[in-house]
């Protein structure tokens, strides 16, 4: 496979050689149509000149060397001939001498017209350009008086120097096949870093970002690049993070377990402390519980790609959600003040919607102290409805607020799980409030208590 | 199917037939011109006017009178010359000859053809057969008869050729290369030329007709290739050159010389008249006692003249 940059230069360096041949034709060009031309009309007025002063028959030695004197002085060469073998005066004889004029041009030349010619000459033995104009007299071709200039190629100039000029060319082509070569090896070595930067992305570097020296499209790619890699390896710890934490979730309970469950073997626990032991347990075995399941729910709502939803009354499912907290909210004496809509139908999972609410007020129940309320109300738009859920608690901080779905994410690191939570709440809440093209938003002032806001799509026929 | 052949018969014989040309009345005087840039001929009579003209079917460069109603045709690039009878324009016998044909030169039953391709001069008779050859030098071309002799100018060569009538050669003479125009004056034979390269030839040459010595030079420039004698026995030049005509008299001294026509090549005596053929301004130029008498329009390129004079 050929090098894109190989290729590139195939076409400069063909291009390069396409403009110098041009160039090449097109000087000769205008060497021909314009230089020729004006010479042409100079040795044109040079001969009429000349012929004004001829004034009919025999073409005098005067006359000749006056053609002579102006040829001294002018830049074209010019002579008259009178010799008839010359002027083909011996035409209908075969005569083994090569005349000046042909045929056709004396019958041209006796008809009063002058000729312009340009070529060969075999006279002068090499190119001309020549204007011939008749010396008449009675219908008499006296003479002719002849103007050329040799017809010096820009190559027959350069003949000399021909080797000269082809190095000189060669060299200037190898010159830009160089330089052109260079500028496309530095304008395309960012995409060989780009390339090699992929390849150790594949190998599993996700560190690898490369130097962006240059602000255009190249430049940009390698922004982009930057980016991805970034976003790869916030992936990649956030994995990571997540494995280490849920295997840390698990470690906990699972040695409370281990650890008493290894004591009773050993008859180690006295027994008035037994049913308290057993309550421990039950306890973590009942967080492990609820962590597996967690996590079967967000690895289940992440592949998820349709919901099937129904109309759903949203006050019917809140007051059943409350009832499910119920027992949660009593052991701290929370109250709730629910001022939902009764007419609001929702456009939404059932099983999913319940679980977004129980989640949300779990961590309301969770964060607020005893004896304060939990209000839940809600605000109907035209094809959605936001239902509001302020607690009293102790709030977030709002450099928190943006991560508080986020899985595992703690608030306050070094607080323990001994609240209940498994971490995942919100993060599963969030999901299944995205999956049904809803929005969760938070707002939370410290001290006073958090907002948030679950916005879902409403049974549109409500309004119909 | 019989009438069919016959018509298809008739058909190829019209085919093959060549049409006549316009008849020439044989009581009539005229000389003509032979315009080789148009192909034509024109008839001119003795009141100067032209009589006929004839578009010929070919390319002919020469032409002679073999006898009063009979008149030969060639050309340089034909393998045929035609006998044309003057008084009812058909075509009366050809002669094989081959292509190279220069000058054709009638005396008495004889005709001799100059080839310059093959350098030979061959003998016809008038039904058109050929009866002898001979070898020549470089380029046949001018001929003339005088004294059972056949004298022949080798034009790109520098010898003449005199050969028996019946074309046994007998001798060569020295001459320059690019001789043209013999005239015979008494015991001396004239002859003009072009000249050799680029330098043309000034002078008419005389020889001794009986042994080819060199008697000296006439002065006529420029290129004098043709002779006449006139009415008067004066002789007259053309020099194709300077468009000059010469009167030279008997002894060879120059008496008088006039410019006419532009650069003529043919001049013969018609009647009191010395008739001139301007190449490149095609006329035919009569002139008498020393000035040009009339002047008539003929065809493109008159080369040469023939003169029938009948009723002498």
């Amino acid at each position: 496979m050929k090098k894109l940059s190989f290729k590139i230069w195939m076409l400069l360096l063909l291009f390069i050689t396409t403009t110098i041949v041009f160039l090449v034709i097109f000087t000769n060009f205008l060497y021909e149509e314009l230089y020729v031309q004006h010479t042409e009309m100079s040795m044109k007025e040079v001969a009429e000149n000349l012929q004004r002063t001829y004034d009919g028959g025999v073409v005098t030695n005067e006359f000749i060397k006056q053609t002579e004197d102006y040829n001294r002085f002018s830049d074209v060469e010019v002579f008259t001939v009178r010799n008839p073998r010359e002027l083909s005066a011996c035409l209908p004889f075969d005569i083994d001498y090569d005349t000046l004029i042909g045929a056709e041009e004396r019958a041209e030349l006796l008809d009063g017209n002058a000729i312009t010619k340009r070529g060969y000459e075999k006279r002068f033995d090499r190119d001309v350009a020549s204007v011939i104009y008749p010396l008449v007299d009675e219908n008499r071709l006296e003479g002719i008086i002849y103007v050329y200039v040799p017809l010096t190629k820009i190559t027959e100039m350069a003949s000399s120097d021909v080797l000269f000029l082809l190095v000189i060319v060669s060299l200037l082509l190898i010159c830009l096949a160089y330089i052109s070569l260079k500028s496309l090896q530095r304008v395309l070595k960012p995409l060989a870093v780009l390339n090699e930067a992929a390849l150790d992305m594949a190998a599993g570097k996700y560190d690898t970002r490369v130097k962006v020296e240059s602000q255009d499209e190249v430049g940009e790619l390698g922004k982009s690049f930057n980016h991805m890699a970034s976003s790869i390896q916030q992936e990649d710890d956030k994995k990571r993070d997540f494995l280490s934490i849920v295997s840390h979730e698990l470690r906990t309970p699972i040695s409370y377990i281990k650890g008493y469950g290894e004591a009773f073997e050993q008859n180690l626990i006295p027994e008035e402390k037994k049913a308290e032991i057993y309550t421990l347990i039950t306890r973590e075995a009942n967080r492990m519980q609820k962590l597996t399941n967690d996590l079967l729910t967000v690895a289940r709502s992440e592949t998820l790609a349709e919901v099937e939803t129904s109309p759903l009354v949203l006050a019917e499912t809140i007051r059943e959600t409350v009832q499910l907290v119920k027992t949660m909210a009593n052991e701290k004496e929370i109250t709730f003040a629910n001022s939902i809509d009764e007419e609001t139908i929702l456009c939404a999972d059932e099983q999913k919607t319940k679980q977004i609410l129980i989640n949300i007020l779990e961590n309301a129940i969770r964060y607020s102290p005893n004896n304060s309320i939990i209000t839940i109300s809600n605000k109907t738009t035209k094809k959605e409805t936001t239902i509001l859920i302020t607690d009293e608690g102790c709030g977030i901080e709002s450099e928190h607020l943006a991560h508080i779905t986020e899985r595992f994410y703690r608030v306050n690191k070094a607080r323990s799980r001994s609240d209940g939570g498994t971490g995942l709440g919100l993060s599963i809440a969030a999901q299944l409030v995205e999956v049904q093209n809803g929005k969760l938003a938070f707002d939370s002032e410290v001290g006073k208590g958090t907002n948030v806001y679950i916005t879902l799509p409403i049974w549109e026929d409500t309004f119909a | 199917m019989k009438k069919l052949s016959i018509l298809f018969v008739l058909f190829l014989l019209g085919a093959c037939a060549k049409p006549s040309l316009p008849s020439i009345d044989p009581s009539v005087d005229f000389v003509a011109s032979l315009n080789t840039a148009d192909g034509t001929i024109d008839f001119i009579s003795t009141e100067q006017k032209v009589l006929e003209s004839w578009q010929l079917d070919a390319s002919y460069t020469g032409f002679t009178l073999v006898s009063d109603d009979l008149l030969l045709l060639y050309g340089f690039t034909l393998k045929k010359a035609v006998l044309i009878q003057l008084s009812t324009g058909k075509q009366l016998a050809t002669l094989d000859v081959k292509e190279g044909t220069t000058f054709a030169y009638a005396y008495e039953e004889n005709i001799y053809i100059a080839n310059g391709k093959e350098n030979t001069v061959t003998l016809f008779n008038k039904k058109g057969e050929a009866l002898a050859e001979a070898a020549t030098g470089n380029y046949p071309m001018s001929i003339i008869a005088h004294d059972d002799n056949l004298y022949v100018v080798n034009f790109k060569d520098e010898i003449l050729s005199i050969f028996s009538l019946d074309l046994t050669e007998k001798t060569t003479w020295d001459i320059p290369n690019s001789s043209h125009g013999l005239f015979v004056n008494g015991n001396e034979l004239w002859l003009g030329g072009h000249g050799a390269g680029s330098s043309p030839n000034r002078v008419i040459h005389r020889y001794d007709i009986a042994t080819g010595e060199l008697l000296g030079e006439i002065e006529t420039p420029m290129m004098p290739v043709n002779m006449t004698k006139a009415a008067n026995g004066h002789i007259f030049a053309v020099s194709h050159g300077s468009s000059t005509v010469y009167e030279i008299s008997e002894t060879g001294e120059v008496l008088a010389s006039l410019k006419a026509g532009a650069n003529p090549f043919a001049i013969e005596t018609f009647g009191d008249n010395i008739v001139l053929a301007g190449y490149d301004d095609h006329h035919l130029y009569f002139i008498q006692s020393g000035e040009v008498a009339n002047k008539v329009h003929v065809g493109k390129g008159p080369f040469q003249l023939v003169v029938r004079e009948a009723s002498k």
